[in-house]
This record gives structure tokens, sequence and C-alpha cells, in this order.
């Protein structure tokens, strides 16, 4: 048996915007569809409020960073999320199947909800696109398609916390935080390949809640801004005192 | 020394607590899964070395289930006595399922019921059910009522006539993804698409549970008020890896005045024959001649070990099993089970299969509060 049990330190909760470069499309259910609505609608919850699930905005970070570095796994035909449970991949997001899991798993990716604007409502943050689907024989278009999206402008609140267990656990952050700037580069949601939902990290700031906080020897804590990502790895070094 | 701990959720925050499914979730957190969350908790903290010396001390601290608050409104279970479920005879206006429908009492209702002031009765059930009953399942206290009109703004004279969106359910469809083709994905024997039920809350409710340390050790009670500390952002329920289960704020305070004057030794209320159960209660040898009313349910689940998972290893074996390593299902008395004299309740210690690395507990040590039915002298 090991006895070198690692505890948890403390944790490091990055918040801010996404903010939309151009409109973006996470779809919904089809449970949420009404007739004479749209074909394809935009992911919302219980009480209408339109969000990018936690689940998604992890996973494409996450599959961004696998891709750049080669770290997934082929079988069976399928390239699946790697759970070698020893790579930063697996000890950020843990490996795909908890089976593998050596150490504990780093990174929450909360639900991130639309800000609504200054007196517009949820649904005023939506646009409806029509898209034609040509026949590549005839050359005539087909039904059209008519697709949700949340438009250009919008912010959405994210927030990420960082399980803090050991010193190196900086370089995991770190990571994490290249692949929101490869992100940047890329986009959320469905048909990127037309332009749809290119995004930036705005309002960025960094909470520092180490384990004194929870042993209640600190009331409150300072989140600290920062002004784009690469700030806030700067920010991150500042104050990294484990 | 009891303390009440209130857990205000995040704005848009939603909660999965699901003892076996993912496709339905409960309304209630168990008190053995508050329990599990606290020593994961503490293990994460302190370590497991830390937790085994201390362990003794954990298992003395007495839970309520995780229950919900309006503002300053706390709600409890209803009693499961036959008095909420059945009608004596006939009533005018009462079909015999809106009584069955009550799921809790708000504590000042509950005292008004203990005093006599809400006299439970078949000549006065209707004036209840009509003008003290919200959503058809929580009674409150008449002196409620003006407060509970003025949060939700309602406007009509009966609350039988309103509906309020207190707690309400979703069920979310989740998708696994081929990382380099980005189609859908079938994996491990489930489909592509898999559904999971969570409850969000209305922006005026929160959650609360009361807490008996038992213990008066500074350093124990600092380190077990760190470990619920934690919760704020640790979470509780499942799903927690997709951002399910978080709060703004876990704050531990003094009981409020209602719990304070009836939990209190030399309250007028310790007279009281009985006693209902705040969380759940898995009897010992003694409590068993007591129980008096009770529903039955089944705790256990999947074992999900803190200890396993923060130690490093690369023996695959052990992270598979700190996961998905059933529990021993035991049965256990609800929240809102009657006893009579006393319960002291146990901790099961064995609920994880033969040859497992460490104990897994059970939590079956839950927080009393006198009952009695004033102005109902046949009420058995
Ligand atoms: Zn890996």
């Amino acid at each position: 048996m090991e006895n070198n049990n690692l505890t948890l330190k403390g944790k490091i909760i990055l918040e801010g915007n996404i903010k939309l470069l151009t409109g973006m499309h996470i779809g919904g259910t089809k449970e949420t569809l009404k007739i004479g609505g749209t074909d394809n609608p935009v992911i919302k919850d219980a009480f209408d409020n339109i969000l990018i699930p936690g689940s998604s905005l992890k996973g494409k970070i996450r599959s961004l960073l696998e891709k750049k570095d080669g770290l997934y796994k082929h079988e069976k035909n399928s390239y699946i999320p790697c759970d070698c449970g020893e790579c930063y991949i697996c000890k950020i997001f843990g490996p795909h199947k908890s089976d593998n899991i050596k150490e504990p798993t780093r990174v929450i990716v909360r639900d991130a909800y639309l800000i609504p604007k200054e007196g517009k409502k949820q649904y005023e943050h939506l646009e409806v696109k029509a898209e034609n689907i040509i026949d590549r024989v005839k050359g005539t278009a087909q039904h059209p398609r008519f697709t949700e999206r949340v438009v250009k402008d919008s912010e959405f609140k994210f927030e990420v916390v960082f399980n803090v267990y050991k010193k190196d656990d900086i370089d995991l952050i770190k990571k994490f935080i290249e692949g929101m700037r490869l992100l940047e580069d890329d986009y959320l949601g469905g048909s990127g390949s037309r332009g749809y939902g290119k995004i930036k990290f705005e309002s960025l700031k960094i909470v520092n809640k180490p384990k004194e906080y929870y042993e209640g020897k600190m009331k409150e804590v300072e989140p600290i801004p920062a002004k784009d990502l690469d700030d806030l790895i700067k920010k991150l070094n500042e104050i990294w005192n484990y | 020394m009891k303390k009440v701990v209130v857990l205000k959720p995040k704005i848009n925050s939603k909660f999965h607590f699901g003892n076996l499914s993912l496709e339905e979730s409960e309304n209630i957190l168990h008190s053995n899964s508050l329990f599990s969350a606290i020593v994961n908790n503490y293990v994460k903290l302190y370590g497991e070395d830390d937790l085994n010396s201390n362990i003794k001390n954990l298992k003395e601290i007495k839970l309520s289930s995780l229950l919900y608050k309006i503002k300053n409104i706390y709600l409890i279970p209803k009693p499961e006595h036959p008095r909420f479920y059945i009608l004596k005879e006939k009533v005018n206006g009462v079909r015999p399922k809106d009584i069955k429908k009550i799921q809790f009492f708000s504590i000042k209702a509950y005292r008004d019921l203990l005093d006599g002031n809400l006299q439970w009765t078949e000549k006065n059930l209707k004036d209840i059910i009509d003008h003290q009953t919200i959503n058809k399942s929580i009674v409150i206290s008449k002196n409620e009522i003006e407060e509970i009109k003025k949060i939700f703004g309602i406007k009509a004279e009966k609350l039988k006539n309103t509906k309020i969106n207190l707690i309400s359910k979703q069920i979310e469809q989740k998708v696994a993804i081929d990382r380099l083709k980005e189609t859908t994905l079938k994996m491990e024997g489930r489909g592509q698409l898999y559904n999971i039920e969570f409850i969000k809350l209305n922006e005026n409710v929160e959650f609360y549970f009361l807490i008996d340390y038992n213990n008066e050790d500074k350093e124990f009670i600092k380190k077990l008020e760190a470990s619920i500390k934690l919760i704020e952002d640790e979470g509780l329920g499942g799903k927690r890896s997709i951002g399910a289960g978080f709060f703004e704020k876990v704050e531990i305070v003094d009981l409020p005045k209602d719990f304070d004057e009836i939990l209190d030794k030399n309250s007028k209320y310790n007279n009281l024959e009985c006693k209902m159960l705040l969380g759940v209660g898995i009897p010992n040898k003694e409590d068993i001649k007591n129980i008096e009313y009770y529903k039955l349910i089944e705790i256990g689940g999947y074992i999900h070990s803190t200890s396993i998972l923060t130690k490093p290893s690369n023996n695959l074996e052990r992270g598979k099993k700190a996961l998905t390593t059933p529990k021993r299902n035991i049965l256990s008395l609800t929240e809102g089970s009657i006893v009579k004299n006393d319960f002291k309740g146990k901790v099961e210690e064995d609920l994880a299969p033969e040859g497992f690395e460490h104990k897994v507990y059970a939590h079956g040590k839950p927080i009393l509060i006198p009952f009695g039915l004033k102005g109902d002298n046949n009420g058995s």
C-alpha cells in the first residue's frame, strides 16, 4: 500500500466572459423542438436561459489539446479520448475511462450562461438563419434548414476550477490556458467551417482559494483581473504559492 | 454543539441527486450522502492517515438530510404518521390524495403543530390545504402566508390557486463524440445519447442541513468545518465533473430561533414521547423496539473512493475499483419516520465488498426533533 497520499492544497478558479465574434450554434435537443420553430435550436435550460454546457467547453478544449499533441487513442476505427491516466491530458481532464484513473482529476468546467445585455430578453440574443443544401448533381437547392444562432457580440460567463494537489500543477493550469488559446483560433459549437462560433475570452479573473480559506482563516478572497490569456499566465505565476 | 449549514446555489446551478440512476434525480440528498461528501472532503484536505485517527469522532456526528429553505422559512419533512396520510372521515373539498401529496412542513408550522396552534383535524383540513399549503406539498404557518405572498408577488387570496416554481426538473441529453471525425460515438455498451435529470432551484430557495458535532475538540471541529466549507467548490451530488452541484457560498451558522428553541435540552418539547428523524436512520439493536411509524429506503449506490483517487498509482485495477465498485445496499428509515423515546442509529462500516482497500461507511445517525400531536387524542 502506498502511503504518499495527495492532499488538496487549494483551488484556483479562472473566470471571465466568452465573447462571440461571430454567431454561434450549439444544438439543443429535439425535445425543445416546437412546430413552426427552427430545425436546429440552440441549447437552453428549463428556464429558457441560453448556455454553453460545461461538457461542450471542456470537451472542445480537451480535443484541441489532444489533437495538437497527438494524445488520443485509435480503437476499432474510431478516435477516442486518451485514457492512459499518465499524460497531462489525463491529469487535467481525467482519463476518459475512469478505470484508468491514477491521480485525482484537476479541472471542473461549469456551464457558461449567457449574460443578457441591458434591457434585452434572452431570446433577443438569438437569430434564425436559413441554409440551403445544394444538390450536387442537379445543382438545385433542397429544403432549407433553419438553424438558430446566438448573435455576434453576445457574452457568456464561464468558470473553470482547478484542484491543486502538487507544486507542479501550475504547468497543468498553463496547459489548459494554452487550450483556451487554441480555442480562440478555432470555433465553438457547430458549423465552424462556415465561420460560426469564433470566440474571445475577455474580462478574465483569477481567484486563489488556498486550504486556509476553507479552514476559515481568511474571510474573503480577492479576484485578480487579467487583460488577456497571456496576462492570465503572468498573474498565475505571480500568485502561485503552492 | 448543533449548527446549521446554509448552502446558497450559484445562479443557474443544477443538481443531480440520484442513488442509482442517472435518468432521474431525487429531490432530497440523504444524510448518508452528506456524510460521504464530508468524509471525502476530509480525505482531500487532510489525507487518509488523519482520517483514520479521527474517524471515531466523525462517526459520532449527527446529521439531517439536505433540506430546503425559502428565505427564512426552513422546510422539514412531513411526519410519517398515519394522520398525514389518511382521512378519518370524509371532508368536503378535500380528497385523500390532497393530504398524501404533502411532503414538507415549515419549521414554524411544525412548531404550531406541537403547540396545538395548528390543529390537524378533519374540521380544519380544508382551511389548511386552501390557505396554508404551497404547491399542494408544503404546509406553512399562518404567520408565514403574507411573507410567501410578498416574496413571490402572489395576488390570489388562497395559496391553493397559485403555483410557485420552487424546484424544477430538466432532462439533458449528452452525447459522446469521436475525437478526430467529430461524429457521434458509441461507447462502453451505452448508446450515443444518454439522458440525465437535474433539478434547479428558484432564486429565493436555498439548501440547508443541520449538524450536531457531538464533540468539543477545537482541532477536530476546525477540520470538520473546513470539510463542510469545501462543499462550496467541491459540490454535492452527481455529475460534478460537468459542473453540476456547486454553490456560491456555504456558511456554518447558529441554529435559527425555532430550531434552537425546539431542540434545546431544557425545552418543554422534550417531554413529548415521540421524535421524528430529520435524516436517514440505520437502527441499532436497541433502536428497533422504539420504531413507531416509518418508511424504508435502500441506500447504497457506487463507491466514490477519494482515498484511492488521491493516491498516485500505476495499478489499473485500483482506479477502476475506486469508482465502479457497487456498495452493499442496506435498508434505513427515511426522514420523517417516527420513533418513541430515543433513536441513536449507527454507522455501518462494511458497505464495501470483501477485500476492498478501505472501509466504506453508511451514516445512519440522524438529528431528531420532538414530535407529538396536540388536540388529537386518538392520533394513532
Ligand atoms: Zn492520457
